[in-house]
C-alpha cells in the first residue's frame, strides 16, 4: 500500500513544489523503466536473452526489423545470408536444403543498406555462406535510403515509435486472423500486381562508384571472415534481356571481376530457366518474379549450390 | 550536444545541475559564476571544439570594448562604440556573408573565394547579444561587466546556441547576486523543459517530415501538397523554435535564472505588427531598439513614409541576419512591406476588418513568407508559391509518395493535428513560466509529455533545431 501522504501535496508552497518535482521526476523514471522492461521481455526483434532456436518474423518496417535481426537473431540461427533487393525478396530461402540462409533482401534496398545487415552478421556470427545478387539496382545508388537502419534503433527496441508500430501491425494481424507477409527466414510472401513493363533501351546501367566500392568491401570482409561467397545473377525476362542485353553484359562483366576465380557465380539466365523466362506471366511487372517462378528459381539455386559446393542434395 | 538528446537530458544536465548547486550552496556567487562559465564552455566545446576559441575571442574583445566605452567620454567614446560595432559585424560577416557578396557581385564573381567555413554555433546570437550590451554600455543603461560576469552572460549554455537574446541588464544582476533557485523555480523549469521537449521532438519533427517531403521536390507539388508543405513548415518552425526557447528558459530556471520569454502564441495574431510582438520577441525587440529606432532617428523629420521606409530597411536587415541567402532577404523584405502597409493602414484607413478576417489574412501572409524562409533557393520558393494556386493539379499526393509511407501517416498526422489545435486554441506555455501549476493533474500531464518525448527521441537520431543553422 502506498502511504496516504503521497497523494496530498500540502499547503506549504515550497514543500508542495518539492513534492511535485519528486512526483514528476520519479514517475517519469519509473514509467520509462516499466516501458523498457516490458519491451525487453517482449523482445520482438530478438535482441535480448537466448534466442537460439526461436523464430522471429517481420511485422512492419522491414528495414528496421531486418537490420535489428542482424544483431542477434540471424547470427544465432542461420549459417548464410542472401543479399538482394525486392527482386529476391520473394525467394523462399527456407527451401534451400544445404544451408539455413536468411533472406536479407529488402524492398528498394541498395548495397549500402544491405551491407549494414551483412556487416553485423559477419561480425557477430559465424556464417558459412553469403549469396550476393549481381543486379544493377543494388549499385545504382549509395547510402541509406531512409532514416531507418541506424545503430540508435537498437535502443529503440526498448521503446520507440517504430516498435509500437510493429506491435500495432502484429495486433492487427491477430485481430484479422491473418498470417504475416514474412516468414522466419526473411522471405516475403508477395507478388507484384500485373502491369505493362516500362523497359528502356539503354547501352549501360549507371553504377555509383561508392556503392561499387562498398560491394567490393563487403566481399572482402566476407573473405576475411572465411565465408564462402556465391554470386547470383537473377533471371531476366527474355524480352527485356533482348532489349537491354548489352547493358546487362557490361554490368555483369564489371561485377564478375569483383569475384575471385574460386567464388562461383550462378547465372539464372542460362538454358535451365529459359522456358520460365519466356513466359511473361512469370514476371508480372516485367521485373519481379511471380511466386511460382520464384519457387522454381530457388529450386535451381538449391541444386546448383549443392553441385558447386559439392554438398549432397 | 543537443537539448533533445539523451546525452544532454540524462547525463549533462543532471551532472551540471548537481555540480552547480554544490558550488552555489557551498561557495560564493563568484564560484557559481566560474562553475557556470566552465560548464558553458564545455557545452559549447562539445558541439565543435574548434569554435570555442572564437567564442572566447568574442567575449574577451567585447569585454575590453565595454570597459573602454565605460571609461572614455565624449567623441572618443562614440568612436570606440563605432569601432566595436563594426568589429562585431565584420566578425559575423566573415562567417555568414562574404561568400554571398563575392559570388554575386559581378566584378568579384569567381575572382575571390573565402573558405566555406561552417557557421559556428550561436554566432549570430552571441554577437547580437554583445552588440546590445555595448550599446547599453554607451547609453549608460548598464555598467561595464566584470570579465567573469561577462563570460558567464555571453556563454550561458541554455541560451548561447539560439537565444533568447538576453540583455545584460536582465542577466548580469542575476549572475552577480548568485543563484536563487528554489523548489517553485525547479517546478517551472521542469514544466517548461517538458513542454519544450514535446514541442520539438513530437510536434516539430513530425510536421517537419511533411515540410521536408514537399520542399525537396518543389517543382512537382500539387496544390494540396504545396499547402500541406508550407503549413507544415509554418508550424514546424514555431514548434521547433518555441520548443527550443521553452527548453532554454526551463533549463535556466532549473539553475535559478530567469530568461525573457520569446514566443507568445504568435499564430493567433490579428495583424502583422501583433505577430512580431509575439514571434521571436527578443529579436523583435532588438530590431525595434537597435535597428528601427536608430534608422528612424537618422531622418531629420519623421513622417509616416519615412517610418515605413525604416521598417522596410530594418526588416530586410533582420531577414539577412538569418543567413547569406536571397530567400532570407525576400522573407525580411516581405515582412517589411507588410509591416509598413500595416503602419499606414492603422493611421490612414477608416475601416476596421473583422477579427476573423484579420486573423486569416495575417496567418496566410505569415505562411506565404515562410515559404521563402524554408525554400532552398529563390526558384524553389517561387515554385511552391505557384503550386499553392495551381488549378491543374489540385489534390494528388504523388510528390509525397516518394518520402512518406501510408503507414507512417498516423505517426505524423496525429501529432501534427494535435499541435495545430494547441498552437491555435490551447494554453500558452508562458503561463508555466510565470507561476508553476502544482496539482496532481499537471504532474501527470508533464510526466506523460516527458515520457512520450523520450519515446519519440528514442525513435530517431536527434534532429537539430532549425535556428541552430543561423
Amino acid at each position: 500500500m502506498l502511504p496516504r501522504s503521497l497523494f496530498i501535496l500540502g499547503s506549504d508552497w515550497n514543500a508542495r513544489c518539492r513534492k511535485w518535482n519528486w512526483i514528476v521526476l520519479s514517475s517519469v523514471c519509473v514509467a520509462a523503466v516499466i516501458v523498457a522492461a516490458g519491451n525487453y521481455c517482449v523482445n520482438i526483434y530478438g535482441l535480448f536473452g537466448d534466442i537460439k532456436g526461436k523464430q522471429f518474423i517481420v511485422y512492419d518496417n522491414e528495414r528496421t526489423t531486418k537490420y535489428l535481426f542482424s544483431y542477434k537473431y540471424i547470427p544465432a540461427n542461420f549459417d548464410g545470408l542472401l543479399i538482394g533487393s525486392s527482386i529476391s525478396a520473394n525467394w523462399d530461402t527456407r527451401k534451400i536444403s544445404s544451408f539455413r540462409i536468411y533472406n536479407a533482401s529488402i524492398d528498394g534496398a541498395n548495397i549500402s543498406e544491405e551491407t549494414l545487415i551483412a556487416d553485423n552478421v559477419l561480425q557477430k556470427g559465424r556464417p558459412k555462406i553469403l549469396l550476393v545478387l549481381i543486379f544493377p539496382y543494388l549499385t545504382e545508388t549509395y547510402g541509406r535510403k531512409s532514416r531507418y537502419m541506424n545503430p540508435q534503433e537498437y535502443w529503440g527496441a526498448l521503446g520507440s515509435v517504430q516498435l509500437f508500430r510493429v506491435y500495432f501491425s502484429k495486433w492487427l494481424l491477430s485481430v484479422r486472423h491473418e498470417a504475416g507477409e514474412f516468414n522466419d527466414f526473411g522471405y516475403k510472401n508477395y507478388e507484384v500486381p500485373h502491369r505493362d513493363p516500362s523497359w528502356i533501351k539503354r547501352s549501360e546501367f549507371f553504377a555509383d562508384p561508392q556503392s561499387l566500392q562498398e560491394y567490393r568491401d563487403l566481399l572482402q570482409l566476407a573473405r576475411v571472415r572465411g565465408v564462402r561467397i556465391v554470386g547470383i545473377i537473377p533471371p531476366i525476362e527474355m524480352q527485356r534481356l533482348k532489349l537491354e542485353g548489352r547493358a546487362f553484359d557490361i554490368y555483369h562483366r564489371n561485377l564478375r571481376s569483383f569475384f575471385l576465380p574460386d567464388e562461383p557465380i550462378i547465372d539464372l539466365n542460362g538454358p535451365v530457366l529459359d522456358q520460365m523466362r519466356k513466359n511473361k506471366d512469370n514476371f508480372p511487372d516485367g521485373y519481379h518474379l511471380s511466386k511460382a517462378a520464384a519457387d522454381q528459381v530457388i529450386g535451381v539455386i538449391d541444386a546448383q549450390l549443392a553441385q558447386l559446393l559439392r554438398i549432397p542434395n | 550536444m543537443l537539448f533533445n538528446s539523451f546525452q544532454f537530458l540524462c547525463v549533462f544536465l543532471p551532472i551540471v545541475g548537481a555540480v552547480y548547486y554544490y558550488c552555489a550552496r557551498h561557495g560564493s556567487a563568484r564560484i557559481a559564476q566560474i562553475c557556470l562559465v566552465i560548464v558553458s564552455f564545455v557545452f559549447y566545446g562539445l558541439q565543435k571544439p574548434v569554435y570555442l576559441p572564437l567564442l572566447l575571442a568574442s567575449i574577451v574583445a567585447n569585454f575590453l570594448f565595454g570597459r573602454g566605452i565605460a571609461r572614455l567620454a565624449g567623441k572618443r567614446r562614440k568612436q570606440l562604440l563605432v569601432v566595436a560595432l563594426v568589429a562585431n559585424i565584420v566578425f559575423l560577416s566573415c562567417f555568414k556573408y562574404w561568400n554571398l557578396v563575392l559570388r554575386h557581385l559581378p566584378y568579384l564573381q569567381g575572382k575571390f573565394h573565402f573558405p566555406d567555413w561552417e557557421l559556428p554555433l550561436g554566432i549570430s546570437f552571441f554577437t547580437l547579444q554583445q552588440i546590445m550590451y555595448l550599446v547599453d554600455c554607451y547609453e549608460e543603461i548598464v555598467p561595464a561587466n566584470g570579465f567573469l560576469a561577462h563570460a558567464a552572460f555571453v556563454s550561458f549554455f541554455p541560451s548561447v546556441a539560439s537565444g533568447p537574446l538576453t540583455r545584460a541588464r536582465l542577466m548580469v544582476p542575476q549572475l552577480i547576486s548568485g543563484v536563487s533557485s528554489n523548489a517553485p523555480k525547479i517546478s517551472q523549469g521542469i514544466s517548461l523543459l517538458a513542454i519544450g521537449l514535446f514541442k520539438k521532438v513530437v510536434l516539430a519533427d513530425s510536421v517537419g517530415r511533411i515540410a521536408d517531403a514537399g520542399f525537396t521536390v518543389p517543382g512537382s507539388l500539387s496544390a494540396l501538397e504545396a499547402w500541406a508543405s508550407s503549413l507544415s513548415f509554418t508550424f514546424q518552425i514555431y514548434f521547433d523554435f518555441s520548443g527550443y526557447s521553452d527548453m532554454a528558459i526551463g533549463i535556466a530556471l532549473l539553475l535559478g535564472y530567469t530568461l525573457p520569454i520569446n514566443f507568445n502564441t504568435p499564430y493567433r495574431s490579428l495583424s502583422i505588427t501583433e505577430f512580431w510582438q509575439r514571434w521571436h520577441i527578443t529579436l523583435s525587440q532588438f530590431i525595434t531598439n537597435y535597428l528601427y529606432t536608430p534608422i528612424l532617428r537618422s531622418f531629420r523629420k519623421i513622417t509616416l513614409v519615412k517610418a515605413a521606409a525604416a521598417t522596410l530597411l530594418a526588416m530586410t536587415i533582420a531577414g539577412l541576419w538569418h543567413g547569406p541567402s536571397f530567400t532570407f532577404v525576400i522573407f525580411g523584405l516581405l515582412h517589411g512591406i507588410a509591416l509598413a502597409v500595416n503602419q499606414v493602414w492603422r493611421r490612414k484607413a477608416r475601416i476596421r476588418l473583422p477579427g476573423l478576417l484579420s486573423w486569416i489574412l495575417t496567418f496566410l501572409f505569415v505562411n506565404f513568407a515562410f515559404i521563402f524562409f524554408r525554400a532552398p533557393n529563390l526558384a524553389a520558393g517561387l515554385q511552391v508559391s505557384r503550386a499553392l494556386v495551381s488549378f491543374h493539379d489540385l489534390f494528388t499526393l504523388k510528390a509525397f509518395a516518394g518520402s512518406i509511407r501510408m503507414i507512417e501517416m498516423p505517426v505524423i498526422c496525429v501529432p501534427a493535428i494535435a499541435g495545430i489545435i494547441v498552437a491555435l486554441f490551447g494554453e500558452n506555455s508562458n503561463v508555466f513560466a510565470l507561476k508553476p501549476r502544482i496539482t496532481f493533474s499537471t504532474a501527470l500531464v508533464i510526466s506523460l509529455l516527458m515520457l512520450i518525448s523520450f519515446i519519440f527521441m528514442n525513435s530517431n537520431v536527434a534532429k537539430e533545431f532549425v535556428y541552430f543553422g543561423f
